[in-house]
């Protein structure tokens, strides 16, 4: 499967409905493909229909239609943090299969700014286990300080790691002129002196809310980049239900099956963007993508592995800590990065010589994890 | 507590009270432990919209077995602390239950801690629930019928005989077989083989107090115990609707209708009413059903407000301030001091022992009753 094209607002506050968002997203998609809206067979839609924004607007698939003018077949993904990942995933698997479609356009829009921040938290918290967690002050800061808590006591890791991860990620939202924190300075000082959200996490441990919409055209016609893997898996709702709360089977076992789909190793990839929600989600993926061994994950941010410049490249784009977390785009941007990587078209945050990605998109605390690999065509 | 249910065959675990194995198809047994372990602690201090009180911590807790639970809590504690739920070691008490895994174990639970109760074979035992409309139990105007169902359940379990209880009450907005027919309580009673007593077709006994004049029900002074159920709500005339309340059915019907005219003709207040009525009951004990519970324009026209919690008390007055601290409401229910003033029962939060779940640990903001133009006709 191929990508024709990507396209992405800025991820911001954006004074705009949610469609006219995605719109946005899907133009600027359309365009890079060089493609028409008469040549999409069909759309995939990832969005949590996010009731508070006062939007109201159920059935979106449909309101895509008018919005397109197209009769196709529109569908949507909700799965939380990872609905873009899952639509991703849903369309790669419709091109894939169905003889009769040939492009299909990829989306995810959400739009959050309009609520007040402790409207917003308990809306994601619903991502969460209604009975054991919810009730219990489970919010998605709260859940994964426990797991950096639990990396802490087990591994030795400890919050200026965390801090590190928060710095690199600034560093590179800093030149990506998408990302929430393009051009905005973030010192380790203030990453180290920012409040407590959740013990041990701090205010710059946790990813930015945001409006955005991203976009990718995925094909069977031959483009410049191809995804050579696209894995997904699921595992328990909560944390405290699995054997280990800092090994996350979800992502352990999607790398492990996009591994096999692409026949690559973790050394084969050249750049990764994680999921990084909270700082300490992309430490423990370091180590469950594969890249450090279990509790050693600490380490590629110590020596700089994962900085630009590093041996591997992790969240060039600032991630969803600096790039910002709109949730059901991120998936989606994730791969509008790697496509703009692999193309060479990332300017002052460009990886040199970057020819396999590695994107991997997380719904809840590892519920839902999408692995895709993205390769440049030769 | 923390629940498993644990297949007899293959051992795997659910945290939801499943019946049968959907692997093996064997049968499946309860594992059940009191004595935790914290393993681990993180302190929250960003509000939501269910947590409005910070700071809160979380624990999580471990049992033998390494079954895990989350638990919120406004206590500190340390890695490796252990962790106990014990009854309440004086009165006035009233136990706070989250419902985690059913309302019988709720129930359970919430009796336990605060004592349990005295019951044997020759015990006659009255519960009274809320009945007072024909509605379907969702909606939460009447008792959760699966909560009598649990204190039913529960009184066998320790010893009473199922012919020795009755369930009674009195409709006054609907004929007595269509309340008994949807708010699900007919059925109840058929299928467990329990007594129903319409109270309006009951002897009744004139009783006084202060000038206060009013025809009882027979029905609860020869009973051992008498058990009131009400259902956790919001209310136009006294704020809330609990321990209180719910016993007035106990008053003749036309009494009723003179209590509510002379209170329209403001020559009674309604809150003093009740509490005098406290006066001439025996005593009772009360488990507040806040399975689903009402927030809003109560006792009729609120809405459901998914409370998902249960409590317990031998003091009425304790009870509904409990209630009424969990609601977070700003004024307080007059009829609460009043009933302190004549010594009814405690409301002052302080001198109460909570058991259990925490007040501020449980408590959120619920919509108070306070009318609106559309109820002006009807």
């Amino acid at each position: 499967m191929y990508i024709k094209g990507v396209g992405m607002t800025r991820f911001d506050v954006i004074d705009k409905p949610s469609h006219l968002i995605a719109y946005d997203a899907a133009y600027a998609a359309l365009e890079n493909s060089g493609l028409s809206i008469n040549d999409i067979d069909a759309v995939v839609l990832g969005n949590q229909d996010f009731d508070p924004n006062g939007e109201r607007q159920r059935h979106i698939p449909t309101m895509l239609s008018s919005l397109f003018k197209k009769v196709i077949p529109i569908m949507r993904t909700p799965a939380a943090c990872s609905s873009g990942g899952v639509a991703m995933w849903t369309a790669n698997k419709i091109v894939e299969n169905d003889k009769n479609i040939n492009n299909v356009m990829v989306l995810g829009v959400e739009k959050l700014s309009t609520c007040p921040t402790f409207v917003t938290t308990d809306e994601l918290m619903m991502a969460s286990n209604q009975r054991f967690e919810q009730p219990e002050g489970m919010i998605f800061p709260a859940q994964n300080a426990l797991v950096a808590q639990q990396h802490f006591m087990k591994y030795g890791s400890n919050s200026d790691d965390l801090a590190l991860i928060a710095l690199k990620n600034h560093e590179n939202a800093f030149l990506n002129p998408k990302a929430k924190f393009y051009k905005k300075k973030v010192t380790l000082d203030t990453i180290k002196k920012s409040p407590i959200v959740a013990s041990p996490l701090r205010l710059f441990d946790c990813s930015i809310t945001v409006d955005g919409a991203a976009s990718c055209i995925l094909s069977k016609d031959k483009s410049d980049v191809e995804i050579i893997a696209s894995s997904l898996y699921t595992d328990y709702l909560s944390t405290f239900e699995r054997d280990d709360m800092v090994t996350w089977n979800a992502i352990k076992n999607a790398a492990d099956a996009a591994y096999k789909q692409a026949n690559l190793k973790p050394k084969d990839i050249d750049l990764v963007e994680i999921h990084d929600a909270f700082t300490i989600v992309e430490l423990v993926s370091y180590e469950d993508l594969g890249f450090a061994e279990k509790g050693h994950g600490q380490e590629l941010i110590r020596d700089g592995t994962v900085k630009l410049d590093g041996k591997l490249p992790v969240n060039t784009s600032g991630g969803l800590k600096a790039k910002g977390h709109p949730i059901s785009p991120t998936g989606v941007a994730q791969i509008v990065e790697l496509t703009e990587q692999l193309r060479g078209e990332c300017k002052d945050r460009q990886v040199s010589n970057a020819k396999i990605g590695l994107a991997q998109n997380i719904g809840g605390a590892g519920g839902t994890v999408i692995v895709n690999i993205l390769k440049k065509s030769s | 507590m923390i629940m498993r249910w644990v297949c007899e065959n293959c051992k795997r675990k659910w945290i939801y009270p499943v019946k049968k194995c959907i692997y093996c198809k064997a049968d499946i047994k309860e594992e059940t432990s009191r004595k935790l372990k914290v393993v681990g602690f993180t302190k929250v201090n960003v509000p939501s919209v269910m947590h409005p009180i910070t700071p809160y911590n979380i624990l999580i807790l471990e049992d033998d077995n390494q079954n895990r639970i989350p638990r919120k809590t406004m206590k500190d504690y340390n890695i490796g602390d252990y962790y106990e739920e014990m009854p309440a070691t004086k009165e006035p008490s009233v136990s706070i239950v989250k419902i985690k895994y059913d309302i019988d174990r709720a129930v359970e639970d919430a009796l336990y801690l605060i004592n349990d109760l005295d019951v044997d074979k020759k015990s006659k035992i009255l519960i009274k629930p809320n009945m007072m409309a024909a509605a379907y139990p969702y909606l939460a105007v009447t008792t959760n019928p699966k909560t009598v169902s649990a204190i039913i359940k529960y009184l066998i379990k320790h010893g009473a005989k199922k012919e020795n209880i009755v369930v009674a009450e009195q409709s006054i907005y609907a004929p007595i077989e269509a309340a008994l027919k949807k708010t699900g309580f007919g059925l109840l009673c058929k299928e467990q083989g329990i007594n129903f007593v319409d109270i309006s077709k009951s002897e009744f006994v004139e009783k006084e107090f202060e000038g206060f004049k009013v025809k009882i029900t027979k029905e609860i002074f020869d009973k051992d115990l008498i058990i009131n159920v009400p259902v956790l709500k919001t209310h136009l005339l006294f704020g809330i609707s609990g321990a209180f309340e719910n016993m007035s059915r106990l008053i003749a019907s036309d009494d009723l209708l003179k209590i509510e005219q002379l209170t329209k003709e403001r020559k009674i207040d309604l809150n003093d009413t009740i509490v005098k009525l406290r006066k001439i009951l025996p005593k009772y004990l009360t488990v507040g059903d806040g399975s689903i519970g009402m927030e809003g324009n109560g006792p009729l026209k609120g809405a459901p407000a998914f409370l998902s919690y249960i409590l317990a008390s031998k003091d009425p007055v304790a009870h509904d301030a409990v209630f009424h601290e969990l609601g977070l409401f700003l004024r307080k229910a007059k009829y609460l001091e009043a009933a302190s003033k004549l010594d009814l029962g405690e409301s002052n939060i302080e001198k109460i022992e909570v058991v259990g779940n925490e007040i501020k640990a449980t408590a959120r903001e619920l919509k108070p009753a306070i009318g609106s133009k559309l109820m002006e006709n009807n």
